[in-house]
């Protein structure tokens, strides 16, 4: 049985967060990035090369995370001014402040 | 193992990516390909079905070129042709290379701290052997035309003083017999002590 296919477009907006929510706790390489997102969705979100590397490089230009070669693996990891500038964005617009 | 570059390289190609950049791209997303294929074996595919179901991740085929357009930067695709004189953007290139230059440092931080230790020591002793140099050789004595100055002594050689030092009455001697040097000046070392009384 085919599993449920979520919308595009929910996919593409909450692709970013589940990759950076991924990159909390570690630093991982797209291929574990892929299977964690398959495995703990388990199967109905499922990325492919073509659609979740530009979505990585993405994320590396924003300076939100950082690739870093290692035993030729490209291993990334959560930057952390990136992520701050992030959370004071969603802050600004949701109008959370903090004491 | 079928190699996947190929297919990336394919589909990268109208980007117009720069060919380090490129390499890297290739690389990550064959080594991605790769594991997809193992997984797929493991999962008792054939190894033409787990090549195909790599491929697939490839899928919608403009879809990786179209994505990655929007993030990638494009870089001049200037054909360079020996003996021709190309354009040079100076500072274009300046830029990358220090970008270049500062990547490599702080990607080898031990070679980093060895290089600026020795730049450090290197110009410290320059510094020290240059003001000894300066201050001993080339500063040029207070007078004018010092090129020319000389310095003259008495050849007493037969008492054993090839270099003696005149005695007053001589040297006013040479002072008024003077028909070669502009002026004729005598100096002499000596100590003195000086203190004060209240």
């Amino acid at each position: 049985m085919a599993s449920p296919v979520p919308d595009r477009e929910l996919k593409k907006g909450s692709a970013e967060l589940m990759i950076l929510a991924l990159l909390e706790s570690r630093p991982r390489h797209g291929y574990e990035i892929a299977q964690l997102i398959e495995l703990r969705s388990r199967g109905a979100i499922r990325f492919n090369v073509a659609s979740l590397y530009p979505l990585l490089y993405r994320l590396e230009k924003r300076n939100w995370i950082r690739g870093r070669w290692v035993e030729s693996k490209n291993v990334l990891s959560k930057q952390r001014a990136g992520w701050r500038e992030f959370v004071e964005a969603i802050n600004l617009i949701t109008g959370i402040q903090h004491a | 193992m079928p190699d996947f570059k190929i297919e990336i390289r394919a589909r990268l190609a109208e980007l117009g990516l720069s060919p380090v950049r490129e390499v890297e791209i290739v690389e990550e997303l064959s080594q991605h390909l790769e594991e997809e294929y193992e997984r797929a074996l493991s999962c008792g595919a054939s190894e033409d079905e787990a090549r195909q179901q790599a491929l697939e991740q490839l899928n919608a085929p403009d879809l990786l070129g179209r994505e990655l357009k929007h993030v990638e930067r494009r870089v001049s695709q200037n054909l360079v042709t020996l003996g021709a004189e190309g354009k040079i953007n100076i500072f274009a290139d300046l830029w990358q290379d220090l970008r270049y230059g500062l990547r490599s440092l702080l990607k080898n931080p031990s070679f980093t701290i060895i290089a600026v230790i020795a730049l450090a020591l290197g110009i410290g002793a320059n510094s020290a052997i240059f003001s000894v140099v300066n201050a001993v050789l080339l500063r040029p004595l207070p007078f004018k035309n010092p090129e020319q100055l000389v310095m003259v002594w008495e050849n007493a050689a037969h008492l054993g003083f090839p270099k003696n030092t005149p005695a007053p009455p001589n040297f006013i001697d040479w002072q008024r017999q003077n028909t070669v040097f502009t002026q004729i000046a005598s100096m002499v070392a000596a100590s003195r002590q000086i203190s004060s009384t209240c």
